[in-house]
């Protein structure tokens, strides 16, 4: 018997610790060839995952947004976090449009630049609206990289007239667009949302804006990407974010609900598999690793 | 068919296709994706920062409004040598102190206000939380209690724990350090989990991009 548990463990300590990655990909493929292809075509996947009351107070202030009203997207996230965020930014874009809302979309990190139009794109396809309905300068518009990190929070916040003048494409915003032609403040807009991958001298953009902007009556609602939801969590029940999704569990809970014909189920399904596949890799490796150890 | 999507999505899954060839070891293809992936980075950076701010400010200085070449000194100044002898070169420090004062007085009331007085209010108030009913959430209550311990521990191990030899101090630093060592492990599994996510992303493109006949 015990012969028998030293060649398991010499054969264990003989396995390259980077080869454990092979099982993975080999498990992920079968289960997007197998499984994956099963699920959509008869029985989809049910995401597990039930709102909580955080999120529900986002939906709530989604729903709530009046019609023909203007919001401002501060789209802080590059092409490392798209498979994340733009679903959900999509799903959001598609709920506005619906309700007439009028969006203006700026960025205070130069990756984010495509972001926006990539979300825009990406709603018009889904088709819950159409393209025609979704004309750039009237229901939306891009103000552009607003360079400065914290102090382009400030620029928002407190000189939006500055901010506003001219869009992406260097047009004057006044003449050539009704949508902005009613902002002069940022009190203007129902609310603000963020799409963040990332911080601004440690602090999230939302926040720093928050602290910048003594206007209460303004909505702020964070999206936020899985290793940014750290930074954000402490601020979730302040006075600064009246809401967070965060994590990609929230965000398909959120796409789930304003967006089902996104089909995020699959994804959240796979990505619930992978991770369990990867607790099991990370306990595998490390049984290697001790093993190796014992054998020294 | 559309001949510039279908163009755009092989060259996406080659290079895809040519950075994984990294995990094996590095080879000619993957030295190319990643030639090419800074290359194409360093334009597109060198492209926005044109649009945003160059081209602005010679706009501005070119309609009329001389004040844009304040900062353009300024940045100009940057540049004199650190071992030059000329009386003027002590110049380059007063941009260097601008930026620092004007970073510093716009971070130091996000701090203040974010970090330490709402985050610590946030966490804390309300300590015992009610239901519509009027009965306590068990919850987010426990939930309150463990931020005050969490806190409380935390900023015991990092300012007070190594000044003195007091046990109780050092039992609660000890804590702290335990709730640390939770916060830093969290923050890492979720970059791990964001990084898995990117990853997925990626092999979703490759799956389809094959089941489609690119």
């Amino acid at each position: 018997m015990r012969n028998f548990f030293n060649n398991i463990s010499t054969g264990i300590a003989k396995i390259p610790q980077w080869s454990l990655i092979f099982p993975i990909l080999f498990l992920m493929l079968i289960h997007y060839f197998v499984i994956f292809d099963r699920n959509t075509t008869e029985a989809r996947p049910e995401l597990n995952a039930a709102a909580t009351e955080n999120e529900m107070q986002v939906f709530k202030m989604v729903n709530e947004l009046p019609h023909n009203s203007k919001v401002l997207i501060l789209v802080n996230y590059g092409p490392e976090s798209k498979y994340e965020l733009e679903s959900a930014m999509s799903a959001l874009i598609g709920v506005l449009a619906e309700k007439n809302i009028g969006i203006a979309f700026a960025t205070m990190i130069p990756n984010g630049v495509e972001s926006a139009f990539t979300a825009v794109e990406k709603s018009i396809e889904n088709g819950s609206f159409g393209k025609e309905r979704f004309v750039y300068g009237h229901e939306y518009t891009h103000l552009g990289f607003i360079v400065g990190g914290n102090i382009a929070t400030y620029l928002i916040a407190n000189n939006f007239d500055e901010v506003k003048e001219r869009d992406i494409f260097d047009s004057s915003t006044d003449i050539h667009q009704p949508l902005m032609s009613e902002i002069g403040t940022i009190s203007d807009f129902s609310a603000v949302f963020e799409f963040s991958s990332q911080t601004f001298d440690g602090v999230p953009g939302i926040v720093s804006f928050a602290v910048m902007q003594k206007d209460k009556n303004v909505k702020k609602i964070a999206f936020c990407s899985s290793d940014m939801l750290s930074a954000y969590i402490p601020f979730r029940g302040s006075l600064y974010l009246d809401g967070l999704i965060g994590g990609f569990k929230s965000i398909a809970v959120f796409i789930h609900e304003f967006q089902p014909s996104m089909n995020i189920e699959r994804q959240y399904y796979i990505m619930s598999t992978i991770l369990f596949y990867i607790i099991g890799l990370v306990i595998f490796s490390n049984l290697t690793a001790l093993t190796r150890k014992n054998k020294k | 068919m559309n001949i510039f999507n279908d163009i755009g999505t092989i060259t996406a899954l080659v290079l895809t296709l040519a950075v994984f060839s990294g995990f094996f070891k590095p080879n000619p293809l993957y030295r190319f994706a990643e030639s090419l992936f800074i290359g194409v980075s360093a334009g597109y950076f060198a492209v926005i920062w044109y649009f945003s701010i160059i081209k602005p400010a010679y706009k501005s200085a070119v309609s009329g409004d001389i004040l844009i070449l304040i900062p353009l000194l300024a940045g100009l100044l940057l540049f004199i040598p650190s071992n030059s002898e000329a009386a003027y070169s002590k110049l380059r420090f007063l941009p260097a102190a601008f930026i620092v004062i004007v970073t510093t007085a716009i971070n130091i009331p996000i701090y203040f206000s974010a970090f330490i007085q709402e985050m610590i209010r946030s966490s804390i108030i309300p300590l015992v939380s009610f239901d519509e009913s009027g009965n306590i959430l068990i919850d987010m209550t426990i939930n309150a209690v463990l931020s005050i311990v969490c806190i409380t521990s935390a900023i015991m191990f990092l300012v007070a724990r190594h000044r003195n030899n007091n046990r109780f101090i050092n039992t609660t630093g000890e804590i702290g350090r335990f709730f640390i060592l939770v916060a830093i492990g969290s923050a890492f599994a979720y970059t791990l989990l964001s990084r898995l996510i990117l990853f997925m992303g990626k092999i979703e493109f490759i799956m389809n991009a094959v089941k489609m006949g690119f």
